[in-house]
């Protein structure tokens, strides 16, 4: 349905007053690429959408959108569309005409417009709402339509804001599915932003991580999750997240580096002639297809992926086991990812 | 129970509004003039009086126009001092502060101060035009618009600030989206800002227009209502009837209709108000 775009950002800063937003950021999304960027509230995202959208200027970089440097264009002049997290619709309009708003400004024939409103409430399955104003939506509602809103244009790059976080938990999954299928059904080129790192795993052909305004790491879902670049990335990454913690914890000789080990690399046993690391259980949490536990080693606590199966009291003693190549090592005083040989 | 809570309030409004009110109506039907020691009951003739009385008539004419005149020349002008202030980013704590002067001080000392810049032989438009031309006070038609003048110059202010709470109401992502969507400055007033702000318009006219018909002050202190009484509003009539003429009948009657006026004036904008605002017009 789309031409899809390709997408570069050059050294991106922007301010504002004395709060730096974004502090140089390159990033590159190919045509029809999902790029996830993720990272803790405030660290810039939405400020990064506006920088590509043309809402704000930066105070220096580049922006290119198929080779095309659009910095100096307006918003209406780059042919990009973009999700609000507030879905940010028209509440005195229909759901038709916001659908069509993006259409009439460009004075498209009434006659395309009519056609295009219907080809996407088809598609997004909001014809039965088209006479409703957003008031009388339900929030997965507002949500398509707001989709709907940036999809009727067929722009050549789409901005999701959050897209997902102003919906209750059970809806959410099934629209990130939708979300993935939409992709991956228009080709079209997405950027887009959450705080969750899961949707950004599931959803996400590579994924940027932003902390702080700077560019933490850029990879694919397994590179994030499986080499993180920095401690930070380790821990923001993975439910439930990295033990982080000093290498003697987990029996290692002492060093200048922490050691991180996923949940799912770190086996806990009843049996006391297992053999391993002595700790004890703190808590025990079933999930139904799995329990978490987390157990008390000199004095850090941490959580482990064990059988559904798995019972036992807290103060319980146990046993600890993990592949030695599983460890993750990061430099304390950098938080920068140490390769071991 | 719903009932029993609103009748406290309902029992003080009567006391205070209705209650005024029915008396007012009541001496409106008399002819009463305490100082001949006249009183006794007329009918509906005080009312028949003013249908023929061109001084009445002269001041419904100057009320109306003073209304819609003023009240339409402050959102006018409102309107774009509204959007001013909201996009001005730094120091717009201050810029609305001073905005605010005119209208914080008393009308009587604001139509005092044009009073003496207007006056016909020391004002300042007299010394700049010492032919007579600048004497606008003077002259029946200027005198009016000179008061309507000095009502704009107090009250733009506030208007334009109850206007700015409008637009800070409207949540700033709509503007955003709109201009994403490809819409330029003037579309996006167009179509998003003027109809969302339609609430407070209508708000902003409503207490406008209530006010202005009842004006007094600025006509009394400006010009008296003269030369003549090619000035002079309803109440200010109804004030010189009631208490200077001691015509107590009559100037209950010109009382009543002022209400009335303003009743009617009331209900149309609450009415418009009410309305569902409607859609975008089509492109
Ligand atoms: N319009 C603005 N004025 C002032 N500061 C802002 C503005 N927008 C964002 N910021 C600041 O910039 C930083 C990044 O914000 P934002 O891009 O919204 O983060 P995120 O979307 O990742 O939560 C935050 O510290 C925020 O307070
Ligand atoms: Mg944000």
């Amino acid at each position: 349905m789309s031409v899809a775009a390709r997408l570069e950002l050059e050294s991106l800063a922007k301010s504002y007053g004395a709060v730096p937003a974004l502090r140089g950021v390159s990033l590159s999304v190919g045509d029809g690429e999902l790029v996830a960027v993720v990272g803790p509230s405030g660290c810039g995202k939405s400020t990064l959408l506006s920088l590509v959208a043309g809402l704000e200027a930066p105070d220096a970089g580049v922006v290119r959108i198929d080779g095309r440097v659009v910095n100096d264009l307006s918003p209406r002049e780059r042919d990009v569309a973009m999700v609000f997290q507030s879905y940010a619709l028209y509440p005195h309009m229909t759901v038709r005409r916001n659908l069509a708003f993006p259409l009439a400004v460009a004075g498209r024939p009434r006659r395309e417009i009519a056609a295009r409103v219907e080809e996407v409430a088809a598609l997004l399955g909001l014809a039965p709402l088209l006479d409703r104003r957003p008031g009388a939506l339900s929030g997965g509602q507002r949500q398509r339509v707001a989709l709907g809103r940036a999809l009727v244009r067929r722009p050549k790059v789409f901005l999701l804001d959050e897209p997902l976080s102003n919906l209750d938990a059970a809806l959410r999954l099934g629209v990130r599915a939708e979300l993935k299928k939409l992709h991956e059904r228009l080709g079209a080129t997405f950027v887009y932003v959450t705080h969750d790192q899961a949707e950004a795993m599931t959803l996400a052909d590579r994924i940027a991580v932003l902390r702080d305004g700077a560019l933490e790491q850029l990879g694919t879902p397994r590179e994030i999750y499986g080499a993180p670049a920095t401690a930070f990335v380790a821990r923001f990454v993975g439910t439930p997240p990295v033990n982080l913690v000093a290498p003697e914890v987990l029996g290692l000789p002492a060093g200048p580096a922490d050691v991180a080990l996923r949940p799912e690399d770190l086996r806990v046993s009843r049996d006391a002639a297992a053999g391993g690391l002595e700790a004890q259980v703190w808590l025990v949490e079933p999930m139904g297809s799995e329990t978490w536990v987390t157990v008390e080693r000199a004095g850090a606590r941490l959580v482990a992926r064990c059988d559904a199966g798995f019972e036992a009291a807290p103060g319980a003693p146990v046993r600890l086991a993990f592949d030695p190549r599983r460890v993750h090592r990061f430099d304390r005083a950098t938080g920068r990812r140490v390769e071991t040989g | 129970m719903g009932a029993a809570l609103v009748a406290p309030a309902g029992a003080a409004l009567a006391l205070v509004a209705l209650g005024p009110l029915l008396a007012t109506a009541w001496l409106s039907l008399r002819h009463r003039v305490p100082v001949l020691g006249e009183d006794h009951f007329v009918g509906l003739s005080n009312y028949r009086a003013l249908a023929h009385d061109a001084r009445f008539l002269g001041a419904l004419a100057n009320t109306a126009y003073f209304t819609a005149v003023a009240v339409g020349l402050e959102l006018l002008l409102a309107l774009p001092l509204a959007l001013a202030l909201h996009h001005a980013g730094r120091g717009r704590g201050a810029l609305r502060a001073a905005v605010l002067v005119p209208w914080i001080l008393p009308t009587v000392v604001a139509a005092k101060l044009w009073a003496l810049l207007l006056q016909p032989d020391l004002g300042l438009l007299a010394r700049l035009w010492p032919d007579g031309a600048g004497a606008v006070l003077t002259r029946p038609r200027l005198a009016l618009h000179a008061a309507i003048f000095v009502d704009v110059w107090k009250t733009t202010p506030f208007v334009a600030l109850l206007l700015l709470a409008g637009l800070q109401a409207i949540p700033e992502d709509l503007a955003r989206a709109a201009r994403v969507d490809g819409a330029s400055a003037l579309r996006v007033f167009r179509s998003i800002t003027l109809p969302l702000l339609r609430p407070a318009l209508l708000l902003a006219l409503l207490f406008r227009s209530l006010d202005a018909f009842r004006v007094f002050d600025v006509v009394f202190v400006l010009t008296e209502g003269g030369p003549g009484h090619t000035t002079e509003p309803l109440s200010l009539y109804a004030y010189r009837t009631l208490l200077r003429a001691g015509s107590f009948g009559l100037g209950a009657a010109i009382s009543l209709v002022t209400f009335l006026g303003v009743v009617a004036i009331g209900l149309a904008w609450l009415s418009a108000l009410g309305e569902r605002s409607p859609g975008e017009a089509p492109p």
